[in-house]
């Protein structure tokens, strides 16, 4: 690990050194990863789309439109597939090549996203995995599997807990959880957490 | 390619690690790794490679070295090999450098500079507008949807987007997404060439046999080429 970070210091050097990069452009640019693009993007639409029912529409016929309508738009986001969990279905994304994933929604894939676990078996044995995250679905809910291995990227838009009939968009953004938009999450009224 | 990279469907990998579940754990764990993602972008948006380009470097590890480093080091290998085959620089220049800088100093989470060069907001710029890959058709598709298709039996050894656990399935089209950027044009020849892109929807037994232990639908982004019509018996 040690000697992966000391080479890539002296790539970025060599590169700042040869015009290909600029040291307070990367900071620039990590910042932004880290504080401007994350799951808050993605639970702003989410939560549009459980409160606005033309909207919900829109977004599963034209995520990309929809979603470029609330102003996320970006680099792996630049075609979008937004698929809706229900009583009956679940859908849950994985890229079984690399790392596939709508950065501008919800960030940098977290790191069982990338690594090969999690790439290789569920789209083998969904159901297990998922029960690795916590979630138990039941016998009859049918599970979807998303291999987003060219460049669509694809938004689980997850169920809206019940009892939540009162709570404002905003209090409804904090409840939708990163894991829950790419399906290895369910959610969970806020009276039962 | 169905290189180190092509896992789906791997066994013998284990559970995902329980660490990685940590819902806190950061999306970047070390300094070094969002410097990696940075510098790769800045590399692509300079022109020196392209992203295919650097999938498929990845895909180009030695089984051995993708299995046994991070997800990181997998975008160091490739970077640093496009950048020396292209002639912008030399690995014996990375280890000199490394020699001479000594133990890194990264901030843990810089911040964005008051004043953006006019490059860090060139960068800034494509992060949020991106850089769309689909391409007017050139050709009327082959398939519509809910044609019965069945995947080639395909061992190309350049870089495509087909994983390997497909070869040979069948299943049916359940979308159309028009003419998307051909993956292997744009690696090996570095121009845009129209395909058009499907999602085909596969039953888990048909993938994983009779005796698989649990019944799902796998839904994929195949390109036109990878797929063939099921043959219809008369």
């Amino acid at each position: 690990m040690k000697d992966v970070a000391a080479r890539i210091n002296a790539l970025e050097s060599l590169m700042v050194e040869k015009g290909l990069a600029e040291h307070a452009a990367v900071d620039a640019v990590v910042a932004s990863f880290e504080n401007d693009m994350g799951p808050l993007n993605g639970a702003r639409v989410v939560v549009r789309a459980w409160t606005d029912p033309a909207y919900q529409a829109w977004l599963l016929s034209d995520a990309t439109a929809a979603i470029a309508d609330m102003g996320f738009t970006g680099l792996q986001t630049e075609h979008l597939v937004a698929v809706e969990n229900t009583d009956d279905v679940h859908n849950v994304v994985v890229c079984t090549l690399c790392s596939c994933y709508p950065w501008t929604l919800l960030g940098i894939p977290p790191a069982w996203f990338k690594y090969p676990q999690y790439r290789a078996r569920v789209v083998k044995e969904p159901r297990s995995v998922l029960g690795e995250f916590g979630v138990v679905l039941g016998p009859d809910v049918q599970i979807k599997v998303w291999d987003s291995s060219a460049e669509i990227r694809y938004l689980v838009i997850p169920q809206r807990p019940a009892g939540t009939d009162g709570m404002s968009a905003e209090e409804l953004i904090t409840l939708v959880t990163r894991n829950s938009m790419v399906g290895t999450d369910l959610l969970t009224s806020p009276q039962a957490a | 390619m169905h290189g180190p990279h092509d896992v789906g469907g791997r066994d013998g990998l284990g559970p995902v690690a329980p660490g990685f579940l940590e819902p806190d754990l950061p999306n970047w764990r070390y300094p070094f790794e969002g410097r990696m993602h940075a510098v790769t972008a800045m590399a692509i948006a300079r022109g020196a490679f392209n992203l295919d380009e650097q999938r498929h470097g990845i895909e180009l590890m030695p089984w051995a070295d993708y299995t046994d480093s991070t997800y990181y080091a997998h975008w160091l290998f490739s970077v640093e090999k496009l950048l020396h085959d292209k002639g912008f620089l030399t690995h014996e220049e990375v280890d000199a450098r490394m020699e001479e800088l000594g133990e890194p100093q990264m901030a843990e989470h810089p911040r964005k500079p008051a004043e953006l060069s006019p490059f860090a907001q060139q960068m800034i710029d494509v992060l949020w507008a991106g850089t769309p890959h689909d391409l007017p058709a050139q050709a009327p598709p082959r398939f519509a949807v809910g044609d019965e298709v069945v995947v080639k039996n395909l061992h190309d050894t350049g870089h495509n987007r087909l994983p390997g656990y497909l070869n040979r399935s069948r299943g049916v089209v359940t979308h159309h997404y028009g003419a998307h950027h051909d993956p292997a044009a744009s690696a090996h020849e570095q121009v845009e060439r129209p395909h058009h892109l499907y999602v085909v929807t596969f039953a888990a037994d048909e993938l994983w046999g009779e005796r698989t232990s649990e019944s799902f639908d796998l839904a994929a982004d195949l390109f036109e080429d990878y797929l063939e019509p099921l043959a219809v018996s008369v």
